[in-house]
């Protein structure tokens, strides 16, 4: 009886370490879904850190689209790059041509609102050039000058050559146009490269 | 009792080896290399094409994304 008891016991205690086991298993399941795609619905996002509206120092150069309606500025150690037909790009690259700082300002061409812009930017990167993207952070109702916007912060590697950059993105509602900022630069140099593009951000300018 | 608990250990260690497995599916990268084609892809709305569609776009050859909303 005493060995029974003892075999009871024991089988108890392994039972319980095997569901201790598949719980924390399944656990990094879920948590490695959230943080790999879209956060898990009720995650907290934090807010994007962002700029107050201000105009571009003066030394800064200006580009427009939109017909002049909407004006990206960007630092003089950018210069413009080609893009889409409508839009404008500026970018800096080091030595190797790579990207260091990359800034572009395109027409809304989409179903993207102001209500919508996070999932919408994830879920865009994922179906047009990205590997796996993060979301970061969010905001909404961030004030831009002549309009009104919703940012996000995320992080994205790309298909071709698994580059991995991370973005501010901001979808830009004014009175009369609608339009989208990314400001993005290699995750790796993220850090020492934000402030600038932020102010970059913070300078875009719309009607 | 014996016999019993070893039967339901076996299974535990299946099920756990089944779990673990199926998370490395999820968490691992999966990097495909895309080939993209060099035709020009449409958009169907009048959007700006991609792939290459012209304009040589950063984000279709491992660039930095644009604000293109389409595909």
């Amino acid at each position: 009886m005493a060995r029974l008891t003892s075999a009871t016991a024991r089988f108890r205690w392994v039972a319980a370490g095997m569901l201790a086991a598949a719980s924390v298993a399944a656990a990094g399941c879920s948590s490695s879904r959230a943080t790999g795609a879209h956060p898990a619905s009720g995650a907290s996002i934090p807010p994007v850190r962002v700029l107050a509206a201000q105009h571009a120092p003066a030394s800064w150069h200006e580009a427009s689209l939109l017909s002049g309606r909407a004006v990206l500025a960007y630092p003089p150690a950018m210069h413009r790059v080609g893009g889409d037909r409508g839009t404008v790009s500026a970018a800096q690259f080091n030595a190797s041509g790579a990207y260091l700082m990359y800034i572009n300002a395109t027409p809304k061409q989409s179903s993207e609102t102001l209500q919508n812009w996070p999932g919408f930017r994830i879920e865009h990167l994922k179906e047009e050039s990205a590997v796996r993207a993060r979301l970061i952070a969010e905001s909404h109702g961030v004030r831009f000058l002549g309009g009104i916007g919703t940012c996000v912060v995320d992080a994205y590697v790309t298909k071709v050559r698994s580059n991995h950059f991370t973005e501010l993105a901001c979808f830009v509602r004014g009175q009369t146009t609608s339009s989208v900022i990314i400001a993005a630069a290699p995750t790796a140099s993220w850090t020492s490269a934000s402030p600038v593009l932020m102010r970059a951000i913070a300078a875009y300018r719309v009607q | 009792m014996s016999r019993t608990f070893g039967r339901t250990l076996i299974g535990s260690l299946a099920l756990l080896a089944a779990l673990v497995a199926g998370c490395s599916s999820h968490s691992t990268p999966t990097h495909h290399h895309s080939t993209h084609s060099s035709a020009p892809t449409s958009n169907g709305g009048g959007g700006i094409p991609q792939n290459n569609g012209g304009d040589h776009d950063g984000d279709n050859n491992g660039g930095p994304s644009d604000g293109d909303g389409n595909i």
